[in-house]
Parts: C-alpha cells; structure tokens; sequence
C-alpha cells in the first residue's frame, strides 16, 4: 500500500446541509424508506468505495465489499445515534468493520462473533453531531500526536494496514507501532471524553 | 475492575478497532464482554470510524460509486425493504426483521459519550414494536419463503432433533425453529449455521452464524444471519464447532440437514 492520496483540509471541503441530509437520510433508511436508498448512496458511496478500494486487492473484491457494507448499512441504520456519532462516521464504523472481517475471512482467522444486544438509548436524542465539529476536532486531536503516531493511525484506519504491514512500511518495529497506535488512540478517546464533558456542562450551563 | 484489567480490555478494543486483534485476543474480548455487558464496546471502533471519515473527506481523490455497482447496490437496497402492506403487523417495513436480529449486533451501552453538538431541527423517529422471533417467521411463511424440515444425523447431540428452517432469498432472511436438539455449553462448543448457495463453490458455504441451545427450551427460534448475500440457498447444515465459531467447518460434526428440492 503507498502513501495515501492528496489531502485537502477535510473541514473546508464539507458542505453542512449534506451533513444535516446524510443524517437525515440515514434516520429515513431506519424507519423503512425505501426512496431514501439512492439518496445514501449519492452521500455515502464516495466514503464506502474509498474505503473498499483501500481494504481490497481487486476491483471484484471492493465491489463485492461495498455491496455487503450496505446491506449492513440498510440493517443497522436504526442503531445510529446521532448524538454519539456523525451520519459518516457512523457509515465509516460499519465499513471498517465489514472490510476487517472480510480480510479475517481472507486470512482464514476466525471471525469475530458478535455480542449480546445491549444498546440503550441515548440520553439526548435530539443532539445531533455536526460533522464539520467532529472532523475539525479529530484533525486538530490529529496534530496533538506525535507526528509518527499520527501517520501511522492514518495507515492504520485511512489505508487499512495492519500493525505489521505497518512496522513493514516505515522501518519501524512492530512492537513500538502497536504501541503507539494503542496510545494514540487512547488520547484520542481521552480527549473527545475530555470535550464531551466541557460541551455537556456548556449545554447544562445554557 | 483492576487497573490492569481495565488496560488490558481497552487494548484489545483498540486492536479490534484497527483490524489486529488476535484470535486469542477474541476469545478473551468476547468472554470478558460476555459477563461485562453495559460498558462501551463500540466506543474505538466509533473513534475509528470518525477519523477514517475524517480524513477521506479530505481526499482529492475521491469517486462516488462506479454507475454499475450503483445501480446494483440501489436494486438490492430498494428490493430489501418490502413493499407497504407485506410486512408482519404494522407500518415499520421490512427493517423489523432485520431488528430482530440485534443480538447479533456488535453494540453496548455506554455512560460516556461525546462531544456535542446541538441541532434541535433534525426529526426524531418515533420508537418501533419489535415484532417477535415468531412473527418473523409467520411472516416470511406467508410471503412464500421456503420451509425446509430438518433431518437429524447420527451424531449425539442430534438425538431425535427435529424443526424446520424458513429462509428467504429475496429478502436474505430467515429463522431455524429447532426442537430437541443438545443444549451445549457455549465455553466448550457453539452450533454454527451454514447455508450451501448454488452460486457459490460448495466447499465453501455461506456462514449463517453461531448460536447456543439453552436449558429448559423445548423449542429454540434462532435468526439467521448470513455473513454474505446468498443468491439462491440450496441446503441447510448444522454443525458444532468451537466456541466463537469457525470459517471453515471440517465438517466432522454436522447435527442437522435441511435441503432444498
């Protein structure tokens, strides 16, 4: 796999009415509109074929992945909330999901059973993420990285590369890519709870 | 929980969330999430999902979907949801019965969330009635799935099991209704589902899912849930396998058998 493709900055390129569609578009899938499908695909396609053709060695296989993502997509739509995820990173999460287990297949590794349905609702389901906020804070929490930890997260869940085709690519030992992948991510996390809770008491506080 | 512990599970949800999880490591995910259910399982894989979207919004590159493909994945979409009037009950369509199939879903409830934005404007959807294992069934019964009784092997655990299994190709659904069948116990041995597709290479049938027969059932209804789409599904097998389950079967415990004329 190389280097990636040519990055523009991620926020500017977004449109904030298409956001507030793919979110209602989504919500329209999960209540059963068929007239929404197309409308998904319009908004979500160019997110799912880029991740499917990154994931798989062969055009047959990125279009046999992507027909599965949206299957996927069509049954889970009604698990999304908005206030915990946006439309396409939710999409994103199902993606990376079908397209890691497709690889496990591939690798003849056993598949990852799913869990016991626990789901609970959300506490505002009236909140709904914007996606220009989220990509904005994931790329600034992006630069808060090391920059090798940041580009290896972007190999790891942009590119689709394992740890050790990873440590392959960059030179650098396997031990310390996972590492610095399990850290970063970790801080990741840790400062999106950190925002969380300052936007919670913000709202709280309105 | 230990501080430890708790390292160690966030390290093997990290490493889900990145596709480098261990077959060892799923096992003991698995198991530890089995008897801790309510923490956020899905809380990396979201964190994943975000920057992947992220970051692809910046690409300069990207191509929506090929007009093909397109128009495949629109053909299925649309043909997945079931005209008005032909599902089970009432208005939800044909997503509830997909919902009943939610325990097989990856998901967990979480306290901690995200950050927030707020946007009064989107509409909320109204809550739906789950229709029932059951009615699922009733339901693809009278849409013209096909019913298929089980034969029962020679194997112990098969011991005068009997039932049938519904399956829909069209709407890529079904149920098994299994009667007397051995409750395992799912830390030794799970019975996992295969579903033979004409379409596809016999050596290789399509996962249906794993699943468990509990104690003091005199009849289990178990959703199947194809891990791929099955073009037209010819037979029906059940074998025992090794808890979590396998890709591919060895085949050396097949329980039951159901096969289409």
């Amino acid at each position: 796999m190389g280097d990636g493709v040519p990055m523009t900055d991620p926020v500017e390129r977004m449109d904030p009415a298409a956001d507030v569609k793919a979110t209602e578009l989504l919500i329209r899938v999960a209540g059963g509109d068929q007239a929404a499908v197309r409308g998904c695909l319009d908004i979500f396609g160019p997110l799912v074929w880029s991740l499917a053709r990154r994931f798989t060695v062969t055009s047959e296989d990125a279009e046999d992945a992507v027909q599965e993502i949206f299957t996927d997509v069509w049954r889970s739509a009604d698990r999304f909330e908005r206030n915990r995820a946006t439309a396409h990173g939710f999409v994103a999460m199902i993606a990376r999901r079908r397209l890691i287990d497709r690889r496990r297949k591939e690798d003849r590794r056993p598949v990852l059973v799913a869990l016991p349905d626990g789901v609970e609702p959300a506490d505002d389901a009236h909140v709904v993420l914007d996606r220009r906020l989220r990509a904005q804070q994931v790329v600034r929490a992006l630069d808060r990285l090391k920059p090798q930890q940041k580009r290896w997260l972007e190999l790891s869940l942009l590119q689709g590369m394992s740890h050790s085709e990873i440590a392959s690519e960059t030179g650098t030992p396997l031990g310390t890519v996972k590492t610095g992948i399990r850290r970063g991510l970790a801080k990741l996390r840790g400062m999106f709870a950190e925002n969380d809770t300052t936007k919670s008491s913000e709202v709280r506080d309105a | 929980m230990r501080d430890h512990e708790m390292n160690r599970i966030e390290e093997l949800l990290i490493d889900r969330s990145t596709g480098d999880l261990t077959p060892e490591g799923e096992v003991e995910l698995r198991q530890w999430l089995v008897q801790n259910p309510g923490g956020d399982a899905e809380a990396y894989e979201r964190l994943a999902g975000e920057i992947a979207a992220a970051l692809s919004s910046g690409e300069s590159s990207a191509e929506p979907l090929p007009e093909l493909l397109f128009q495949k994945v629109l053909a299925d979409g649309e043909g997945s949801f079931a005209p008005a009037g032909h599902s089970p009950g009432a208005s939800s369509g044909s997503l509830r019965p997909w919902r009943a199939w939610s325990g097989w879903i990856v998901a967990a409830a979480a306290a901690v969330g995200w950050f927030l934005a707020l946007d009064r404007a989107t509409p909320v959807v109204e809550p739906r009635v789950e229709p029932t294992l059951a009615e699922v069934r009733e339901g693809l019964v009278d849409r013209s799935a096909a019913l298929l009784a089980w034969t029962s092997t020679e194997d112990p655990s098969a011991n005068a099991a009997a039932g049938d299994v519904v399956w829909s190709d069209v709407e890529q659904a079904g149920v098994m209704r299994i009667e007397g069948l051995a409750v395992n116990d799912p830390t030794a041995s799970q019975y996992q589902l295969w579903i033979f597709d004409e379409s596809r290479d016999e050596r290789y049938p399509v996962d249906g899912g794993v699943f468990d027969i509990p104690a003091g059932d005199a009849e289990v209804l178990v959703p199947i849930r194809a891990a791929v789409p099955v073009s037209r599904a010819s037979l029906f097998a059940v074998t025992v396998e090794q808890p979590g389950g396998v890709v591919v079967s060895d085949r050396e415990r097949i329980v039951l058998v159901a096969q289409r004329s």
